[in-house]
């Protein structure tokens, strides 16, 4: 098995005069993971994009693809698929010829240019527009053709600078849908977004950025019970039958549980402070009580409030 | 069970075959068979009923489990012999075979299994043949068409069932076999795993698709009209034209000096075009964005840069020819002989010129994220000639003639050759002093000018941070 990390970054620093964009940060993606990136504006995940893709040379620091350093360009990125820095097609040309002079730098036949160019424009809904000139073409309709010719060439590392900005709510599914759907294949994907949903759906791993420096990195369940483990989280239980005494007093009994809340005759929230096995032993009791569990939720042990513990302090004044 | 992760052949494309279009009979391989007992007798031969009727399958995916399984037949309760359990996801083959022994069973060929009907299709054109390797076919071109699905399949499908399976068997490299992949595979082009080309191809393409987008440009247009304005000029208003060339003196016993008059524009053209042509290419796009689509691709930045260049200059030199193609045409309307040698040489400065100028403009292009397209025009036919003209003047007595050797001058110069005294730029004071004895001298600088601008451009393109 190729234990080759997708994308490995190792001290990345990028100084502009006396500032520093991006200071000392490492980034692996390994073969196959699905990693978002993530900080708030200004916190440098473009100039680390940028840094990887050889967009920019970074003061110091190196990047490798598939284990071939970005300052071998050609060979670094010729298995990877990128949308960057919200890049534009030619707007005089259509998504055919688009995908043809894409096709042809990565190394494709016409044949081939034919066949990957139908799968990826019916991937992005962009089939039936494929012979219109881009400069027509919505924001939306561009950024799918750009993200159209980022999959042409079968790419085994995927990098995106967020790739649904500018797309409808359907197409966000969709995209969201088609890199569900390369993760099976044994893609990596490096992804930069703002929208906490998509890392939470598809991405496997997570590394945080603020202020240029990496403060948090791993596995996304791993760093959520990390800061879950000293938090208060909220569990809300949502019953068949109308709550009972007998049945909260029950749950406020349990190790870990630290207040309760009834929210009218079938919900009831529970503060919780406990570990994983009172949180699996307070879902045992609720189940024992008989009242019949339509939903437990959990509150509070997510990406967003991770995100939120992280990123204290930018709060807009 | 086959794995849900399929595993990716790597390699050269070389490896990897599209399916052959109709195979020799000798070298069709024998398809694969296996085959399973769906009945509930043993496997008794001289008990054999008559053959049953044929079944149908589709197989789709076929999986294996692992080992062997027995199965008790319901008449004796006895384990009946082993059999290897396969499962299908959909049922329908063609090439299922009756078995005697009173049970049913299928052969199933899984180099010739047909796809189901939700077969995904293609409306592709139809045509056997096609250009490989030229731009502009897109999706619709020529040379790929549906395969017809009711046809009798005898070869691999995947791939090669959604291609034209004509004649033109050099378009597919290497083979299938060993690469591990079932052939009924529909996602199989998901799968494969390309290699870059050379640099030199990359340049290549991207000269053709800046070409490409010259063609679509106005600019390109009036250029060309611009030349085709000397004809045009001529037969539309003929006397006029011919009293002014008169009054200038590009009218006299030799088609050469009527050539230059008809050309006399040439040095403010040459910096208009190549400003607007190749002084722009690298500012648009940034202003347009596509540069980071571009620096992102697996290409490198030294292709990108010349195979941009070079369309540029291909095309302005491609004007300039064709501008003085019209004006010997039109000279041969009133002049017999044709100077050959000195045009022969004049084109050869104009295409240093036309080199030259380019490369100026395109390397200050390359400085530039936005901006005007007048500043090569203006710093190669106004300013530096003008700086020039000063500095001679100025320094006449210490004989200051290798400033008229610029590359700036250097449509002057090939007017000059043709006799002409004067021209329609900045520069043309100067054409009686310059020393026509070194018109090679002057394209070999001419050249090296543009080298040092196109290395200059370069090197800021290879250096420069999005």
């Amino acid at each position: 098995m190729n234990d080759t990390p997708a994308i490995e970054a190792v001290g990345l620093t990028k100084m502009y005069g006396g500032f520093a964009a991006i200071s000392n940060v490492d980034l692996t993606v390994r073969r196959g993971d699905f990693m978002g990136l993530l900080g708030p504006n200004g916190a440098g995940k473009s100039t680390t994009l940028k840094a990887i893709t050889g967009l920019l040379n970074p003061t110091s620091g190196t990047v490798r693809i598939g284990g071939i350093s970005i300052n071998d360009h050609r060979r670094a990125m010729e298995h990877v698929g990128c949308v960057i820095e919200t890049p534009e097609p030619y707007p005089l040309f259509t998504p055919a010829e688009i995908l043809e002079y894409v096709g042809r730098l990565y190394g494709l036949d016409s044949r081939e240019i034919q066949i990957r160019a139908r799968d990826v424009l019916e991937t992005v809904r962009m089939w039936e527009w494929r012979n219109k000139k881009i400069g027509e073409f919505s924001k939306g309709m561009r950024q799918r053709v750009v993200l159209a010719q980022a999959l042409l060439p079968n790419p085994d590392t995927i990098i995106l600078d967020e790739p649904t900005s500018g797309l409808d709510p359907r197409g966000m599914v969709e995209i969201r849908q088609t890199l569900s759907d390369l993760k099976k294949m044994d893609r990596s994907l490096l992804i930069s977004t703002h929208i906490l949903s998509e890392v939470s759906e598809i991405c496997g791993s997570v590394t945080m950025i603020r202020d240029g420096r990496v403060i948090a990195s791993g596995d996304v369940s791993k760093l959520i019970h990390g800061i879950g483990a000293d938090k208060e989280i909220t569990l809300e239980i949502k019953t068949l039958k109308p709550l009972t005494s007998q049945a909260i007093r029950d749950l406020s009994g349990c190790r870990g549980v630290t207040g309760t809340e009834r929210m009218g005759d079938y919900t009831v929230k529970l503060d919780f402070s406990g570990t994983t096995e009172d949180q699996a032993h307070v879902c045992e009791m609720a189940f024992r009580s008989g009242l019949g569990i339509l939903a437990m939720n959990e509150k509070g042990a997510d990406l967003e409030s991770l995100y939120m513990e992280l990123t204290k302090g930018d709060e807009i004044q | 069970m086959t794995e849900d992760r399929i595993e990716r052949p790597r390699g050269r494309r070389e490896s990897l075959d599209l399916g052959p279009s109709e195979p020799a009979a000798q070298d069709t391989p024998a398809p694969r068979k296996i085959s399973l007992k769906i009945g509930r007798k043993s496997a008794d031969s001289s008990d054999a009923p008559a053959p049953q009727e044929q079944e149908i399958f589709t197989a789709s995916r076929v999986q294996e489990s692992a080992g062997d399984r027995y199965e008790s037949s319901p008449e004796t309760g006895q384990p009946s012999a082993p059999r290897r359990e396969i499962s299908f996801e959909t049922a329908n083959s063609p090439g299922a075979s009756p078995k005697s022994g009173g049970q049913r069973s299928v052969s199933i060929d899984l180099g010739t299994a047909s796809r189901p009907a939700q077969q995904r299709s293609l409306d592709l054109e139809g045509g056997a043949d096609h250009p490989v390797g030229s731009v502009g076919q897109g999706i619709d071109g020529p040379g790929s068409e549906l395969a017809d699905e009711e046809e009798p399949v005898k070869r691999p499908r995947g791939l090669g069932s959604i291609l034209p399976l004509g004649g033109r068997d050099e378009d597919r490299k290497g083979t299938w076999k060993g690469t591990g992949y079932s052939a009924s595979d529909d996602d199989a082009h998901r799968q494969v795993v390309y290699r870059i080309p050379s640099m030199m191809t990359q340049t290549m393409w991207m000269f053709m698709v800046q070409m490409k987008l010259f063609a679509k440009l106005k600019w390109t247009y009036f250029m060309l009209f611009a030349a085709l304005l000397i004809p045009i000029a001529v037969v539309l208003a003929s006397d006029y034209i011919n009293l002014l060339l008169s009054e200038f003196g590009f009218v006299t016993g030799y088609s050469t000096t009527y050539i230059a008059g008809l050309l006399c524009m040439m040095p403010l053209m040459m910096g208009l075009f190549t400003s607007v042509l190749c002084g722009t290419q690298i500012p648009n796009e940034f202003k347009e964005r596509t540069a980071y689509m571009n620096v992102s691709l697996p290409m490198s930045r030294i292709s990108f840069y010349l195979g941009k260049y070079l369309a540029g200059f291909m095309l302005c030199l491609g004007v300039f020819v064709f501008a003085y193609g019209m004006a010997v045409a039109v000279s041969t309307t009133k002049y017999d002989l044709i100077f050959s040698d000195l045009l022969a040489e004049s084109l050869a400065i104009t295409i240093a010129g036309v080199f030259a100028y380019s490369a100026t403009a395109f390397c200050i292009g390359s400085f530039m994220r936005r901006g005007s397209s007048m500043i090569p025009f203006i710093l190669m036919s106004v300013v530096l000639p003008m700086v020039c003209i000063l500095y001679y003047a100025m320094f006449q007595d210490s004989d200051p003639t290798w400033i008229l050797m610029l590359p700036c001058f250097l449509c002057e110069a090939a007017l000059g050759i043709l006799g002409a005294q004067m021209s329609g730029s900045a520069g043309m004071i100067i054409i009686p002093m310059m020393d026509m004895t070194a018109t090679w001298t002057m394209v070999a600088i001419g050249i090296v000018w543009g080298i040092a601008f196109l290395l200059l451009g370069m090197y800021r393109t290879m250096r420069r941070e999005m």
